[in-house]
């Protein structure tokens, strides 16, 4: 399990090639929506992360692209079929450029 | 004056020896947490350590527990190794009375004394995501184990501040935290159950804040609620509602980091 | 007859509806909520109704944090499978919510997250196929004001 200071992200610890397993992802991110305002009227400015892509030895398995409309500190979970031995690689952006990265060994058997 | 003070600590004292007694007998005989009174959705959530939003600063927590801080340039884990040895039960005891402080001392109080006295560092601001995460991962080691606050001695003045806060009348809108949260709980405000307003889910991701809050936060949410004026963030009036708040809650497990609606 | 009442209760509705506090009527099975943003994504495209499942709250605990799980029926094939899933929402200030891409080792067109809604509204997801067909599903969710609430 993935769980450096950004990201927290489970993959089974193996599975069985032709295996449809969830990978399951929580960030860490306001989602700023830009709508909210303190007691002075001040907005804080838009700043979602916008988007989030996942890749199997190199492989696009999901690309999601987002607005504010996905709740603060996103989660989601999704399925992956399993084929080879390898890796997992996942990369984020939000408006504000700031970059996540992690990547899981994904253990296939047989 | 001070011949009927002395005597109503004697006869406190002494409800206090008699166990159970007729003044210490808690108006809600067995509590429910307040994660009972949300949805499947959120009870599911709090329960799925990979999708708890809290757990994000429990994560935090952990790493800013090996980091080292301050003019001491040491960590918490310098002095206090692995916590989840040396922090299990803490969190379940607190807040506790301080003969050094002289005072109530809660989980927020007793990690910043640690920052300024032995890591010789500033201390956290309450809702900082420092003082969050560290608090969460904290109370975290604790988790399952039930809520066993002590009102004995010294801390028993506290108690009875704490009660006698949460059982006035206040506010523009003249309501005690007593007539919701034990004569109303379970019935409807607007689309939600009134729960018991019991502490044992603190620190907690609310999707009102959309982020994880203290029971200060929390507190200070309800004082708006009922139109009142918000104590400061560790008020003397808070840490004895806390302490109240904990008493309330003797058995209930700890749930940090705790999921509410 | 048409008594004041009526007149009264008839003008109280029409400025409920104006107003978005109701829906103004009932949608139709075949029907989808009128969505400008959907409305440029399909193109002039048909939208069909189908194999895709909303399974989301009818009413939100917190507007702020609503969990989805979106199911297209598909063998998720290589010839025969799901390639992108759009969400819509009829009422918030940005009605595209997400564009989800799906590749080749996607197993299951199943995706499941949270979303923000402001306020009571439709949500439309949309699947394209592999074939370039176009299938929709749309659920209602109800989202009420926090009772104590703490923002200011």
């Amino acid at each position: 399990m993935s769980t450096d200071l950004l990201s927290r992200i489970q993959v089974p610890p193996s599975v069985r090639r032709g295996e449809v397993f969830p990978v399951r992802v929580a960030l860490a991110h306001p989602m700023e929506t830009g709508f909210r305002h303190d007691e002075n009227g001040r907005t804080t400015p838009y700043n979602v992360v916008n988007s989030f892509v996942c890749r199997y030895n190199g492989v696009v398995v999901l690309a999601s692209s987002m607005s504010s409309g996905i709740a603060a500190n996103p989660s989601f979970q999704f399925y992956v079929r399993a084929r080879e031995p390898g890796e997992l690689a996942f990369e984020w952006h939000d408006d504000e450029g700031r970059q996540g990265k992690a990547s899981l060994h994904l253990n296939v058997v047989g | 004056m001070s011949a009927r003070i002395g005597i109503s600590a004697l006869l406190l004292a002494a409800c206090a020896a008699s166990a159970p007694s007729q003044e210490l007998r808690r108006e809600i005989e067995t509590p429910r947490s307040g994660v009972t009174f949300n949805s499947a959705d959120v009870q599911q959530l709090q329960k799925d350590d990979a999708a708890n939003p809290g757990m994000l600063w429990v994560a935090q927590g952990e790493a800013l527990w090996k980091e080292r801080a301050g003019m001491s340039n040491k960590s918490c884990a310098d002095c206090h190794d692995d916590a989840a040895k040396s922090m299990r039960g803490v969190a379940a005891r607190y807040p506790v009375y301080d003969e050094r402080a002289k005072n109530l001392v809660n989980l927020e109080g007793r990690i910043n004394e640690c920052r300024v006295e032995r890591q010789k560092a500033e201390p956290l601001r309450y809702e900082s995501e420092a003082l969050l995460s560290l608090t969460a991962f904290v109370a975290n080691q604790s988790r399952e184990m039930p809520v066993q606050a002590s009102i004995a001695g010294p801390a028993r003045a506290h108690f009875e501040a704490g009660r006698a806060n949460y059982v006035a009348r206040q506010g523009q809108l003249n309501l005690s935290c007593a007539q919701c949260h034990e004569k109303n709980w379970g019935k409807t405000l607007l689309a939600e159950p009134i729960s018991q307003g019991q502490s044992n889910g603190y620190p907690a991701y609310r999707f009102e804040w959309q982020a994880l809050g203290s029971l200060h936060r929390r507190l200070r949410a309800c004082q708006i609620g009922i139109r009142a004026e918000q104590s400061p963030y560790g008020s003397q009036e808070l840490l004895d509602l806390e302490l109240y708040l904990a008493w309330r809650a003797n058995g209930l497990p700890v749930e940090a980091p705790g999921v509410r609606r | 007859m048409i008594t004041s009442f009526q007149r009264r209760r008839r003008r109280l509705l029409a400025a409920a509806a104006a107003a978005g506090l109701v829906p103004a009527r009932a949608l139709r099975a075949e029907e989808f909520p009128s969505i400008p943003a959907l409305a440029t994504l399909l193109d002039k495209r048909e939208l069909r109704k189908g194999r895709v499942k909303l399974d989301i709250p009818a009413l939100a605990d917190n507007g702020n944090s609503v969990p989805l799980t979106i199911t297209v029926d598909s063998p998720m094939s290589a010839t025969d499978r799901v390639v992108a899933i759009h969400l819509f929402s009829e009422r918030n200030p940005r009605p595209r919510i997400a564009a989800i891409e799906l590749g080749p080792d996607a197993g299951r067109a199943e995706l499941q997250t949270r979303i923000r809604l402001a306020g009571t509204q439709h949500i439309v997801a949309v699947a394209q196929m592999s074939d370039g067909s176009l299938w929709g599903g749309t659920a209602e969710v109800i989202v009420t004001q926090s009772a104590c609430t703490d923002e200011i």
